[in-house]
């Protein structure tokens, strides 16, 4: 039934995972791999039908790859999701030991053609908590689209076992649907005006890389390639093995945080944008850092409702200088943010491989950031989806990660804390460099918000 | 006016359509969040035929503001 499908190519969205699963020996790359648990008795009968008739409304965990007669990769829907959902009781293990199990699940890659993309396991943990562990691969489900699915499984559960307490969930909009739109824009006039930003942008000038260590490697490798003008940085026989370690920021301090956000309008990626990029202003001497940014493209009910994988990522360069108060250049960010936003449905790839071939001589092939941002404002909680039960939400490596850095920061849900989550490549970044890196992170990030107008050189100097 | 952008933000949030006024922010009481002001704002520019600011843009926190600063612009643009 499956072959007879209806079939379409790939967005640009999934050509980016597509991209870098080419160009990774590790497959697990586009592996996510993800909990919820609850505090409450389930009745597993009940999430079981709950998860499959979630898998009915949601079109993107019925997602497939093939290869078509032309060899390329297209994606097709199937009609039903027929296997059983397995059962993992992790009563008589420690949490360490479950949540090595999970990380073993979450390093297994997927068979990419004309099978199943995801698995969900119900588990029951050592600390009594009940729940899911879901695995999916990136290219048809990204960190939003999980979180509205977990939210689908819990709303229709509830409302399974307390009726009269839980309304049965709203539908969800079809993932083909913003797939044609996605498609439609290829050729299109705004793809067209799009290119001709990214393609300016890109071309203005070569950018810089910074290092969370600072300037040292930057300089021995420009000694060494005897070409001082060098600004792209190389590692050899990097490898990529990468893991993830979670730093906690307490709910009064986050709240500080928001408040600053919501006081003077700026989004809280933006700000979360200008204390990175001040870290690395600090310890590289320089003004003009690249910092790649996951745009999630979900603006619309249809489009946050939708499933699927729709994140774009692009490189974010800030040149900000030391005479610029905290304030401007929180605004200065916005602006350009905004910008980018307008033109985030652009090929992340075809972004890439411009700048790669524009710089080619100069960069000879090598990278500009130092590391991705990613800030994930939605939780369980806001979907509405847990019903005041105490839950509890988990991430685990697959094991690789294409870039030396990848922070995501998300909302806590008991206190609304903030949570950043660093999945780092283990031969180039250290949890003591992390330590390091978060602490001059918030120093950064606390001093600028206390004192908005203090120039971003005066707070380089006083952290 | 005021009517077609309701018609137009109701793509975007998930509120009843009288909840939605003239001095409705779009952030703090409407729910949108910066990717959703841009796209919207681009929903604007092909509805009105006009070219919106980013810069501009920061400073319209209402719907009321919203269709000021659409209507000076149509008003330039003649």
């Amino acid at each position: 039934m499956a072959t007879r499908a209806k079939t379409y190519p790939l967005t640009a969205a999934q050509k980016l995972h597509f991209f870098s699963l080419e160009h990774c020996p590790r497959k697990s790359l586009s592996n996510i791999g993800t909990s919820v648990t609850l505090d409450h008795d389930v009745d597993w009968n009940a999430l079981k039908a709950a998860i499959y008739k979630a898998y009915d409304r949601c079109e993107s965990m019925r997602l497939r790859f093939k290869k078509n007669s032309k060899g390329e990769t297209v994606q097709y829907i199937v009609p039903k999701e027929t296997r059983d959902i397995e059962f993992r009781n992790f009563e008589n293990n420690t949490m360490e030991e479950a949540k090595q199990v999970m990380i073993e699940w979450t390093s297994t890659p997927f068979e990419l053609y004309e099978s199943p993309l995801n698995r969900v396991v119900m588990i029951s943990m050592p600390d009594g908590y009940k729940g899911l562990y879901l695995l999916v691969h990136h290219m048809t489900m990204d960190a939003q689209s999980l979180i509205i699915f977990f939210a689908d499984v819990l709303q229709i559960y509830c409302n399974m076992k307390f009726p009269e307490a839980a309304e049965a969930p709203g539908p969800l909009s079809s993932y083909i649907e913003q797939l044609q739109k996605d498609l439609k824009y290829e050729g299109s006039k705004a793809q067209e005006r799009d290119k001709k930003y990214i393609y300016n942008l890109l071309e203005s000038s070569e950018p810089s890389y910074a290092d969370i260590d600072g300037a040292r490697e930057m300089k021995e490798l420009r000694k060494k390639t005897n070409n001082p003008k060098l600004q792209a940085m190389h590692r050899e026989n990097r490898t990529i093995e990468a893991t993830i370690d979670k730093f906690h920021l307490e709910g009064e301090p986050s709240a500080r945080l928001m408040n600053f956000c919501e006081n003077y309008r700026i989004p809280m990626v933006c700000l979360l944008l200008l204390g990175l990029r001040t870290y690395f202003q600090k310890f590289n001497y320089i003004d003009d850092i690249s910092i790649n940014t996951a745009i999630a493209r979900r603006a619309t009910l249809a489009e946050k409702n939708s499933g699927g994988t729709r994140i774009h990522c692009f490189s974010f360069r800030t040149i900000i200088p030391r005479d610029m108060t905290f304030l401007e250049a929180l605004h200065e960010i916005q602006y350009q943010q905004n910008q980018l936003f307008r033109h985030a449905n652009f090929d992340p790839v075809d972004a890439m491989r411009h700048r790669a071939e524009y710089y080619a001589e100069k960069s000879m092939g090598g990278t500009y950031e130092p590391m991705a941002l990613t800030y994930q404002p939605l939780t369980l909680k806001a979907a509405k989806a847990t019903y005041d039960v105490p839950y509890k939400t988990d991430w685990y490596t697959n094991g690789v990660a294409a870039q030396e850095l990848y922070l995501t920061v998300m909302h806590r849900v008991d206190d609304n804390g903030l949570d950043f989550n660093f999945e780092y490549q283990k031969a180039h970044v250290t949890y003591e460099k992390l330590e390091k890196f978060y602490y001059y992170l918030c120093k950064i990030l606390f001093l600028g918000v206390q004192n908005p107008d203090k120039m971003i050189g005066e707070i380089i100097e006083e952290v | 006016m005021f009517e077609k952008l309701k018609e137009i933000m109701l793509q975007y949030i998930d509120v009843e359509e009288s909840e939605i006024t003239e001095d409705s922010r779009f952030v703090e009481d409407l729910g949108f969040d910066s990717f959703s002001v841009m796209t919207f704002v681009g929903d604007l520019e092909d509805e009105y035929d006009i070219e919106i600011d980013e810069r501009a843009i920061a400073e319209v926190r209402t719907v009321g503001d919203m269709i000021k600063y659409i209507e000076k612009l149509q008003k330039e643009s003649k």
